[in-house]
């Protein structure tokens, strides 16, 4: 298992509830793997770019991302990345309550790799865990 | 007093405008020559409509030029037509007139002039005044959508707030608070339903999908699909079967209709009845059961928001106010007939025009 690099996992997401659900749903499946967090879109820039007096964070890494934030939302964010050369290629998974069609095209349309709604308390995100850790494991991440 | 000068009192004296033209030449347009005008005529006394004036002189400046026209073809037909014109009056500025023009003797034609201003004020503030209350309503819905969306998402942390304390405390619970944390567990669940039930109610008004004709028992058929399997028999009948609605909008009323007759059923398998027909420039559907029915004291508020009637059944007390919703939102509308047993939901839904 030369190849396997710890995946961290950044973690965008403003609701102080989900962001515990999710490191909640971690520690349950006993996956050790880093999570950081970014309370909104400019945060998770300022992490994945080092600026901002953030160090920036390792890689591979993949993104877990809220859609309604203040600031800059997720679709914001994942627009922001498409564009930068640097991070264009960066993993991202939405993780949000919108079932509005409109923020899933636009997601997808963003080449997002996953479009999760976090519905039912608990049970949309131990899926997700579940989903990440076979992932990650599976997939050859961009290093 | 003699009849025909009765006559000449009524005319001068009315409160309406009348004038009438004599044809002193016909085919000529220009040859209407005015016989006589009350004191109520819109241009009466002014330099521009003496009386015996030719209607040529002055129609290039007082009357619209199709006025001639009218005259004629009332004239020669027989025909009363009717038509609108603004007049300059001096003083007041353009005013706007309804003319009823009629044929009073074989050359001769009246016309009768309404004023319009006040009218057409009127109209003017009716509309504002719908327009103030669509926006009011328009704000109503939205708020309903937007709070009950914004309000699910703090409910959603208690939720599962609630089921870590659960999972982490597991068996080291005393009795008495698993008791409380259960209860606390059903009234968010409670709370989640009647979130989802304003975001429904709200819908309806929101739902902008363009009316079509639509299939009753096709709906039907679709909204059977969809249910809970059950012993309930659901037949339609009637010679009708087309709806014009917003198909989303009048499925749910249908499923609503039909999914309340089966759960407040006190037998476990009757018959519920979807009658089409055609009826006063729409089409009524009914849904009929036989189950327990609704006692006539209750039946004004089954169709307000979050009315229930108790009892192990009872749902958060939306559904018939979104049927109410889904068939007002369409100019039609709900009644329920009850006898001692069983329902009488009667639906009207406008024909095509009359959305």
């Amino acid at each position: 298992m030369a190849s396997y690099h710890t995946v961290s996992v950044l973690l965008v997401e403003d609701n102080d509830i989900d962001r515990e659900a999710v490191r909640r749903g971690f520690a349950k499946h006993k996956i050790a793997n880093p999570i950081i967090d970014a309370a909104d879109g400019i945060e998770a820039l300022e992490l994945l770019r080092g600026s901002g007096g953030k160090a920036a964070l390792a890689r591979p890494h993949i993104l877990l991302v809220d859609i309604n934030m203040p600031r800059m939302n997720g679709i914001e964010l994942v627009t922001e990345l498409r564009a930068d050369p640097t991070l264009r290629d960066t993993i991202v998974f939405m993780l949000t309550t919108s079932k509005s069609d409109e923020d899933r095209i636009a997601s997808f349309q963003l080449n997002v790799a996953g479009y999760i709604v976090k519905n039912e308390a608990g049970i949309g995100f131990a899926r997700l865990v579940e989903l990440l850790d076979h992932y990650w494991r599976l997939v050859e991440l961009p290093s | 007093m003699s009849d025909s000068s009765l006559f000449v009192d009524l005319v001068a004296s009315a409160t309406i405008g009348i004038v009438v033209y004599e044809w002193t030449a016909p085919p000529d347009l220009g040859s209407f020559r005015m016989v006589v005008e009350n004191a109520a005529a819109p241009l009466a006394g002014s330099e521009a409509a003496q009386l015996g004036h030719t209607l040529d002189a002055t129609r290039s400046r007082v009357l619209d030029t199709i006025v001639p026209e009218h005259l004629a073809r009332t004239i020669e037909t027989g025909e009363p037509c009717a038509f609108e014109v603004d007049l300059r009056i001096d003083g007041r500025g353009m005013i706007p007139f309804a003319v009823h023009c009629f044929r009073v003797g074989p050359r001769h034609a009246s016309l009768m002039f309404e004023e319009l201003s006040e009218r057409r004020r009127l109209a003017r503030e009716l509309d504002d005044r719908m327009r103030a209350l669509e926006a009011s309503n328009r704000a109503l819905d939205d708020f309903a959508y937007v709070a009950s969306h914004d309000l699910k998402s703090p409910l959603r942390d208690i939720h599962n707030l609630a089921s870590w304390i659960d999972e982490d405390l597991g068996d080291a619970i005393p009795p008495p608070t698993r008791r409380h944390l259960d209860t606390l567990v059903g009234r968010i669940a409670r709370m989640e339903r009647l979130l989802d039930d304003l975001l429904a109610y709200s819908r309806v008004a929101r739902e902008g999908t363009a009316p079509r004709a639509l299939s009753v028992r096709e709906v039907v058929r679709n909204v059977i699909g969809l249910l809970a399997p059950t012993h309930h028999r659901i037949i339609v009948e009637g010679d009708a079967d087309v709806v014009w609605a917003r198909s989303a909008v009048f499925e749910q009323a249908l499923r609503n209709l039909i999914s309340n007759a089966i759960i407040h059923d006190d037998r476990p398998g009757g018959t519920i009845t979807v009658f089409v027909r055609a009826h006063d420039g729409g089409t009524e559907v009914v849904v009929r059961d036989d189950g327990p029915g609704i006692a006539a004291a209750f039946r004004d508020r089954v169709f307000r928001v979050f009315q229930t009637l108790g009892g192990p059944a009872s749902g958060t007390g939306i559904g018939l106010a979104i049927v109410k919703r889904a068939v007002e939102s369409h100019n039609g509308s709900v009644t329920l007939d009850a006898t001692e047993r069983g329902c009488t939901f009667r639906t009207f839904w406008p024909a095509a025009n009359g959305v």
